[in-house]
C-alpha cells in the first residue's frame, strides 16, 4: 500500500457517504477507534502547533518507513488524525513527500472543516513531512557514504572503518533543528546497547567495554564507536548491524552510525564491574 | 407555549429580525443562520450598515483639521457620535468619552497612563478571578513595569465573585486599582459593580471596567456605577469592530500623561518642547476611524429607541429557555449558574469536547463560541478546559433556541 493507494480508497469511501452527517459519523467513527496515546506520549512537546484543540504527534523512523502515533482530546480531531495515519503511517519518506496535505483535497473533506480545522490538519502532515525530510536526507546520506553491501538502502548498512579518526559526520538536514518528535537520550541508546551480547562472551556489549563512545545529534543521528575484543573476532561481520538495529530501536533515532575502532584494543580492564563479578574476576 | 411567551413580553423580535440582513442568509448552502455568537460580536443592523456607506458616500474627509466643507461633516460626525456615546452611558461630559480601538485598548491606554503614573513599587492591583485576557494582562505587564502586586478576587462555584475576599486584600492600603468585568463573557454574571467601586472609592482605589459584555443587555450609567473608567467596544452593541470607548472622569483624564504620540494630540509642537492638546484628544493621536464613529452612533440611536423593559424581559425569558433546553442533554454541567446572569450560557457536556459540539452545530446552521473564551485563567478555576457558549441578542428568538436544543441532541448522539 502507497499513499496514493489509501488516498484512492478514501476517496470512493467518502464519495459512498453523501450526506455531513454520514460524512462526519464516518469520522467520529474512525476517532473512536483510534487507540489512544499512553499519558506519556502526551506532552507538551509533542503537541502539534496550529491547532484549535490539542494534537499529540509521535513520528519514529523504523526500517526506513516513518512510523506514527497520534491522539487528539476532540474526537473528531481524533478522528481526522486517524485518516491522516491511514494514509501517511508506515510509508517511505519518498511516498510521504509524493502526497502533499492539498492530496486531501479530493476527500471533498476540507470544505466542511472549518478554517482552523483545516488548518490543524495542514500543521500535522506538514509535521510528518518533515520527518520525512529528515529520514530521506539520512537515507541519502547513508547511501552515498557508505555503499551498502546489498545495495539497498531500506534495510540501512554499517559504517566500517579502522580508523580511529571519526568519520564524516551526517550533515544536519536544514529542517532538523525544528523537528517536533524528542531526541533520544543517551542512556536510552545505551539500554538498547545492553540488549546486544559478544556471541562468545555472556555479557552485553556495553558491560564488555565494547562501546568507546556514543554520541547523538540534535537531528536525532546517533554516532556510536565501537571495538570488538580481537580483530579477529569472528563475530565481527554481525556485531556493529546488530548494534545498529539496536540503536536504530530506539524512538526519536534517526540514523546511526557504527565506527570501529582497535586502538586502544580492548582488554579486561574495560569490562565494568558487573561484567567483572559476571565472569568471575570481581 | 412559544408563542405565548413571545405575546407576553410585547417584543416583536420578527420586526427586530427585518433589520438585520444577514439572518436571511442561509449557511453551508442552504441552511438558515442560527446565531447565537453575539457575544463575540453582534451583528448589524440595516441603519449601521447603511450609515458606513452614508458617511463615505457623503461625509467623508479628515476630522479636526481642514477649512473646508466636508472636514467640517466629517468632524460633526465624528464629535456628535461622542456625544451619543456620552448619553448612552449617562457621562458627565463628551469629554470624558476617549475613542480608541476597542475595549482592549481602552484598558491598555489606562495601565500605559494612570498606571503607569500612579501606581509604583509596593503597591497592589486587584483583578477578578472572571476577567478577560484583555483585563488581566494589560494589568500583568503593569505590574512587571512598576514592580507592583497583582492581587485576585477569586470566583465562587456558581460564577459570582467571593466578595468576602474583599477586606483581607485591600486591608493593608497598597491597592491602588480594582479592574473588574461589568458581565463576564463566559459566565454571563453581572456583577456588583456599583458596590464594590463604592468601597473601592471609599479606600482612594480607582475602579476600572470591562463593560464590554454588559452594553448590549444592562443599563449601563456612570452615575449609577460610580467607577472611574469604564470601557467597551461598538461592535459588542450592533456597532462596528474597530472603534471603542474609554470612559474616563474628567478629572482623572486631565491628570494623565498621554500616551502614543502623532497627529491631533498636540496643541503645538516645537524642536524644543511639545505641549499637548486637552481631553479626549489627547489620547486620539492619528486620524481616528471616523466612520467607525459614525457607525457607533447610529447604532446607540438605534439600540436605545427600543423598548429595553421589553429588550430585557424577553432576554431573560431566551436564557431561560436555553438552559432548559440544554438541561435536557445527558452529563451536562453549566459553568456558571449565578442568580443574576444575562448574555451567555456556558456548558461542558461529559466526554464531549466542546469543540466537537461546535462544528456538528455549525452544521446545523448554528453559530456557537467553543473554547477558553479567552479567560484561561477562569476555566483553569473550574477545571475545564473549554465550554460551548451561546449568547442571546435582541433577535434571538424561541425557535431558534428549540432548533439548537434538537441539534444538540443531535451532535452529543453523533459524538457518543
Amino acid at each position: 500500500m502507497t499513499t496514493k493507494d489509501v488516498l484512492n480508497e478514501l476517496e470512493s469511501d467518502f464519495a459512498m457517504l453523501p450526506t455531513w452527517e454520514d460524512r462526519y459519523q464516518y469520522i467520529i467513527d474512525l476517532g473512536k477507534a483510534l487507540p489512544a496515546l499512553p499519558e506519556d506520549d502526551r506532552k507538551d512537546e509533542n503537541l502539534v502547533r496550529g491547532c484549535q484543540s490539542r494534537v499529540w504527534l509521535v513520528p519514529s523512523i523504523v526500517d526506513g518507513k516513518i512510523r506514527l502515533r497520534a491522539d487528539s482530546d476532540a474526537i473528531i480531531v481524533r478522528g481526522l488524525v486517524a485518516l491522516v495515519l491511514k494514509v501517511y503511517d508506515n510509508r517511505t519518506p519518498e511516498d510521504i513527500l509524493s502526497s502533499p496535505v492539498s492530496e486531501f483535497d479530493r476527500l471533498g473533506l476540507l470544505q466542511h472543516l472549518s478554517p482552523n480545522r483545516a488548518n490543524g490538519l495542514a500543521s500535522m502532515v506538514s509535521n510528518i513531512a518533515r520527518v520525512a525530510e529528515i529520514a530521506r536526507a539520512a537515507e541519502v546520506h547513508r547511501t552515498t557514504s557508505v555503499p551498502a553491501s546489498d545495495g539497498s538502502i531500506s534495510t540501512g548498512s554499517t559504517t566500517a572503518t579502522t580508523t580511529t579518526t571519526t568519520t564524516t559526520t551526517t550533515p544536519a538536514p536544514s529542517t532538523s533543528s525544528d523537528a517536533q518528535y524528542p531526541l533520544p537520550t543517551r542512556d536510552a541508546i545505551i539500554d538498547a546497547l545492553k540488549t546486544v551480547y559478544d556471541p562468545e562472551i555472556p555479557i552485553d556489549i556495553y558491560d564488555l567495554g565494547l562501546i568507546y563512545e556514543v554520541r547523538v545529534s540534535t537531528d536525532g543521528t546517533v554516532h556510536i564507536l565501537m571495538t570488538l575484543t580481537t580483530p579477529n573476532c569472528p563475530s565481527a561481520q554481525q556485531l556493529p548491524s546488530e548494534v545498529e538495529q539496536a540503536a536504530r530501536s530506539v524512538p526519536g533515532v534517526i540514523d546511526v552510525t557504527v565506527e570501529i575502532t582497535f586502538d586502544p584494543p580492548w582488554d579486561k580492564t574495560m569490562m565494568s564491574e558487573s561484567a567483572l563479578f559476571q565472569i568471575g574476576l570481581f | 407555549m412559544t408563542n405565548e411567551t413571545t405575546i407576553s413580553t410585547g417584543f416583536d423580535v420578527d420586526a427586530i429580525r427585518q433589520q438585520f440582513p444577514i439572518l436571511r442568509q442561509p449557511v453551508h448552502g442552504d441552511r438558515p443562520l442560527i446565531y447565537l455568537d453575539s457575544a463575540a460580536t453582534s451583528q448589524k443592523p440595516q441603519v449601521v450598515i447603511d450609515s458606513l456607506v452614508d458617511y463615505y458616500t457623503t461625509k467623508n474627509a479628515n476630522v479636526h483639521r481642514s477649512a473646508h466643507y466636508l472636514s467640517a461633516a466629517a468632524t460633526n460626525v465624528y464629535e456628535d457620535a461622542r456625544k451619543t456615546v456620552a448619553a448612552f452611558i449617562g457621562a458627565e461630559s463628551p469629554e470624558c468619552i476617549v475613542f480608541t480601538k476597542g475595549t482592549t485598548e481602552a484598558i491598555n491606554l489606562v495601565a500605559n497612563t494612570w498606571g503607569q503614573a500612579n501606581i509604583g513599587k509596593g503597591d497592589a492591583i486587584i483583578v477578578t478571578g472572571m476577567e478577560h485576557h484583555a483585563n488581566i494582562v494589560p494589568w500583568q505587564m503593569l505590574c512587571e513595569r512598576v514592580g507592583a502586586e497583582l492581587r485576585l478576587l477569586p470566583v465562587e462555584n456558581d460564577g459570582t465573585l467571593a466578595l468576602s475576599f474583599w477586606d483581607p486584600l485591600v486591608e493593608d492600603g497598597k491597592v491602588k486599582l480594582l479592574a473588574i468585568t461589568h458581565v463576564s463573557n463566559t459566565l454571563g454574571t453581572i456583577n456588583p459593580v456599583a458596590a464594590l467601586a463604592a468601597r473601592a472609592r471609599k479606600r482612594g482605589i480607582v475602579t476600572v471596567v470591562d463593560g464590554a459584555q454588559a452594553v448590549a443587555h444592562v443599563d449601563v450609567n456612570m452615575d449609577l456605577l460610580g467607577c472611574d473608567f469604564y470601557a467597551f467596544g461598538a461592535h459588542k452593541v450592533y456597532g462596528p469592530t474597530g472603534i471603542g470607548v474609554l470612559y474616563g472622569r474628567r478629572e482623572l483624564l486631565e491628570s494623565m500623561p498621554p500616551w502614543q504620540g502623532g497627529g491631533a494630540m498636540i496643541s503645538s509642537v516645537t524642536w524644543e518642547k511639545t505641549t499637548y492638546n486637552d481631553v479626549p484628544i489627547r489620547f486620539e493621536a492619528g486620524t481616528p476611524h471616523i466612520e467607525g464613529a459614525a457607525g457607533f452612533a447610529a447604532a446607540l440611536r438605534w439600540f436605545v429607541d427600543l423598548d429595553h423593559k421589553a429588550l430585557r424581559r424577553h432576554e431573560q425569558e431566551i436564557l431561560r429557555h436555553m438552559v432548559d433546553v440544554i438541561s435536557q442533554i445527558d452529563g451536562v454541567r453549566f459553568i456558571g449558574t449565578a442568580p443574576v446572569r444575562t448574555a451567555v450560557v456556558s456548558f461542558v457536556v461529559d466526554g464531549i469536547h466542546a469543540s466537537d459540539l461546535g462544528t456538528l452545530l455549525d452544521q446545523h446552521g448554528i453559530a456557537v463560541r467553543t473554547g477558553h473564551h479567552c479567560t484561561m485563567p477562569l476555566l483553569e478555576r473550574f477545571g475545564v478546559p473549554s465550554t460551548v457558549r451561546a449568547s442571546v441578542a435582541c433577535h434571538t428568538t424561541h425557535e431558534e433556541v428549540e432548533a439548537f436544543g434538537v441539534a444538540l441532541q443531535h451532535a452529543v448522539r453523533m459524538l457518543r
